[in-house]
């Protein structure tokens, strides 16, 4: 696949403290990718090197063939959805979205039918003369997008855009800007450190620790395989028995002696905490070690100081490395 | 709740205190007799506040004096609080603080110093120009102080989103930055305004014998004693001072 | 962005070089010399000026603008926190008014301000005009011109500087601490003096130093309420401009006064932090 944004051994400091140490990646065309990472490992950093608001201490910065490095923002064929919107104030949700059109040059008599339809794809036909301030959440996030799309950029680059969300309207527009991406086919590098928000939506995901990466792949992959203790535990719960990492809806609990190929260790029912659509055993092991089983309705009850096996399948083991 | 009506009477002598004087002032203002016993509604003193040709002159120079500070004040002030707020000069914005709480005496005797030692290699004398560079001078601080505040709660991602959509540096200043920052500068300029129509000890230093201003025909009258038309040019301050506030207040709420 | 930066503050700056630093470098230069026989400064170099400050005859003055700034700094407190207590404690959409009411005097002229208390003190002022007609005295009392009178007119000028950052002290003080401190067994009185008072600490030295810096360098007050006699270092500085002719001295004052501001600013800012203003 045709690589649209290339990152080469970028590196950059505040004060000696490295922040951004070594990243080298591959945006491929049309792709959504996802940096995802905790906060302060550096993704809002080298998401800020793109947009041109810093320039990297070392490494290069390509997009589609082009060295964004020592351009100024203005010069870039990129735009960003900022975490807070950013949305001028003082001008209506129509104006906002001409803005980037005026500063082209774009005659007048051209900018108001891009809006328009910019402003259709977003469903805010409505709201169009709205000043910011009343908008709703989830009409700012769509005017900041439709504001970001209508330039036609190269590549968007979204900054945690739904992290001002409130989780019910979180998830539907989620939903609303995986379709508009495919539908536009531009390539979005997307920013979260919120792990179930970059399992849903990218096409890619590069996990980010502490200014590195830490593994590179497809939502499933890196989720399934997951290279590193690091990224087995941010992308979800882990149970760590013996050096190795088993997810809790892989982990099995029984009373009777489980049957051959499986591993099995002796532990004994802590507590018991229901969760709607399933149960969450927790359990401690004969070592000490606690262990966390999700466990169907349709199994058998467990009561606390319950003596069981927990069991699991060795091709459930994520192969961590270290 | 005790406490809560002791401060309450409190409160109020401390309003009566600060307000009081000021209404007295202006209520004899109307007064027929010369003296401070109430002999009767008069406008006497305003015919004469308004046949003062000298008072005239000099409340027509303290105009346009304080108008052209004020322009030119706040249009350097606010660039220079942009300016500080992109980054931080110590030495400037650190000058700019400290000319705001040096004594007005000590301003004024070294612009004089100043002044004299410049006319010196360069025949010019003592006028309005000298007194509307030493007003931009001292209110550009002023001017700072209060863009400065407005700044300060600003989102700088606003900036950042300007340049991402394709505006220049100063595009994103103009089209941006600018028109948020209105109420502010707004607020400044009657701030430079009012410290600049108000102002007498530095004015009085720097000013030459064509560029006497309100302040210092007031100053003079007040110091020769007792005078009602004083008074009623008091109250004309103070109204159109109080107007210019309402105004500004309208002009914030309803842009 | 850099020349676009340099570009907006190279107005004020060349401003502050001119028309602030320059002066002020004149100023400490006149210092060190020696008045000239026609007024103006001459050679030599000296540090004459300086140990002038230390005569009697100055230092009394001195020491009389210490003695009144300080009495008026303190009444400015004592009535700014009751008053910034009570508009921190009214109704939210009250607060407004009340702050307002505090600052409009403020926009007024400072010269009105201060003729309104002639006005109201003079021999022939209100309040003798009133105690005279109705016979409480039999002649005018000596109001004005004295030290009492400028105390006052400074303590009236600077109050709302005062008022000011003691409100936004109390504002931002956690609302609960009142209740709480009540609900333990404090009467409300003991609630003031063991928690908002020394909560409060930050506020009144922030409103102390506002106060006293320009009471410390006043002018007009003590020379149209003081007269002649109560004159503090703002007078004594334009005696020597004007009237006496000794620019060298004046210039050591000056600078004697503003190495005071200097050092009561820079202590404040090292306390509190630059916050505190």
């Amino acid at each position: 696949m045709e690589t649209a944004l290339a990152l080469r051994a970028l590196e950059k400091s505040f004060s000696s403290h490295r922040v951004v140490d070594g990243i080298s990646l591959d945006v491929p065309k049309g792709c959504f990718y996802s940096l995802l990472g905790p906060s302060g490992c550096g993704k809002t950093t080298i998401l800020r090197m793109i947009g041109g608001f810093g320039e990297p201490d070392a490494g290069e910065i390509v997009l589609n063939g082009k060295r964004l490095n020592g351009l100024r923002p203005y010069e870039r064929p990129v735009t960003t959805v900022f975490q807070s919107y950013a949305l001028f104030p003082h001008l209506t949700a129509a104006q906002n979205i001409a803005f980037g059109l005026e500063r082209r040059g774009e005659a007048p008599a051209a900018i108001a039918p891009k809006v328009n339809r910019m402003l259709e794809l977003v469903g805010l036909q409505e709201k169009a003369g709205r000043m910011p301030a009343n908008l709703s959440g989830g009409e700012k996030q769509r005017t900041a997008l439709a504001r970001a799309l209508v330039v036609e950029p190269e590549m968007l680059l979204l900054d945690e855009p739904l992290s001002a969300l409130d989780p019910a309207l979180r998830k539907r527009v989620r939903i609303e800007l995986k379709q508009l991406q495919k539908q536009l086919g531009i390539t979005f590098l997307f920013i979260t450190h919120d792990q179930e928000e970059a399992l849903s939506l990218s096409d890619q995901i590069a996990v980010m620790n502490k200014g590195k990466i830490e593994q590179i792949g497809t939502p499933q992959e890196i989720y399934l395989t997951p290279a590193t203790r690091f990224v087995a535990g941010f992308l979800g719960a882990v149970n760590w028995i013996d050096g190795i990492g088993v997810r809790p809806e892989a982990t099995r609990i029984s009373r009777a002696t489980p049957g051959n190929g499986a591993r099995t260790v002796d532990a004994q029912v802590e507590t018991s905490v229901f969760l709607g659509d399933c149960f969450h055993v927790q359990t401690r092991t004969s070592a000490g070690v606690t262990v966390t089983a999700q466990v169907s309705h349709k199994d058998e009850p467990f009561a606390n100081g319950d003596r069981v096996h927990v069991w699991w399948h060795a091709a459930d083991e994520l192969p961590v490395r270290e | 709740m005790k406490q809560g009506r002791f401060l309450g009477v409190f409160a109020a002598g401390v309003y009566a205190f600060l307000h009081v004087p000021l209404l007295i002032l202006c209520a004899f203002s109307f007064n027929r007799s010369k003296f401070t016993i109430w002999e009767g509604f008069s406008l006497e003193w305003y015919r004469q506040m308004f046949a003062d040709g000298q008072l005239g002159e000099a409340a027509w120079n303290s105009l346009v004096i304080a108008l052209a500070s004020t322009v030119l004040a706040t249009a350097i002030g606010t660039l220079c609080a942009y300016g500080l707020w992109k980054k931080n000069s110590k030495w400037l914005s650190g000058s700019l603080y400290l000319s705001l709480v040096t004594p007005e005496i000590v301003t004024g005797i070294s612009l004089l110093a100043l002044f004299q030692w410049v006319f010196r290699y360069w025949q010019v004398q003592l006028g309005m120009h000298t007194v509307i560079l030493a007003h931009v001078a001292f209110s550009i601080a002023y001017v700072l102080l209060v863009v400065m505040a407005r700044l300060r709660t600003a989102e700088p991602a606003l900036e950042d989103a300007a340049l991402d959509l394709g505006a220049s540096e100063w595009e994103a200043f103009r089209l941006v930055t600018l028109p948020i920052l209105k109420p502010g500068i707004a607020a400044a300029a009657l701030l430079a305004f009012t410290v600049s129509f108000d102002d007498y000890v530095i004015t009085s230093l720097v000013a030459g014998v064509d560029s006497e201003t309100l302040p210092m025909v007031l100053y003079a009258m007040a110091r020769r004693g007792a005078n009602p038309v004083v008074s009623a040019i008091s109250t004309v301050i103070f109204l159109g001072f109080g107007a210019l506030i309402l105004l500004s207040e309208r002009m914030q709420k309803n842009p | 962005m850099n020349r676009l930066r340099a570009l907006f503050l190279a107005p004020s700056a060349a401003f502050t070089v001119v028309l602030f630093l320059a002066p002020m470098a004149i100023i400490v230069g006149y210092s060190f010399m020696t008045r000239g026989v026609y007024g103006g400064v001459t050679g030599p170099w000296t540090v004459e000026n300086y140990q002038r400050l230390f005569d009697p005859l100055y230092g009394v003055i001195l020491w009389r603008s210490l003695v009144m700034s300080t009495l008026a700094t303190a009444l400015c407190l004592l009535i700014a926190f009751p008053l910034a207590l009570f508009i921190a404690r009214a109704e939210e959409k009250r607060k407004n008014i009340y702050l307002y009411l505090v600052i409009l005097p403020f926009w007024t002229s400072f010269l009105v301000r201060t003729y309104a208390w002639m006005f109201l003190l003079r021999d022939s002022g209100l309040i003798n005009s009133v105690l005279l007609s109705l016979h409480v005295i039999q002649k005018p009392l000596p109001l004005l011109y004295n030290e009492t009178a400028v105390v006052v007119g400074l303590v009236y000028g600077y109050l709302p500087f005062a008022v000011l950052p003691l409100y936004s002290n109390l504002e931002r003080m956690d609302k609960n601490l009142l209740e709480a401190a009540a609900d333990l067994g404090a009467t409300q009185w003991e609630t003031i003096r063991r928690v908002v008072l020394p909560l409060c600490a930050p506020g009144m030295r922030a409103a102390g130093v506002l106060v006293f810096i320009p009471c410390l360098g006043a002018y007009l007050t003590p020379d149209l309420l003081g007269g002649g006699k109560s004159i503090m270092i703002g007078n004594l500085i334009q005696n020597q401009f004007t009237t006496a002719r000794d620019w060298p001295f004046g210039a050591a004052i000056s600078l004697a006064l503003m190495a005071l501001v200097m050092v009561l600013l820079l202590a404040l800012l090292r306390r509190d932090g630059e916050e505190a203003l």
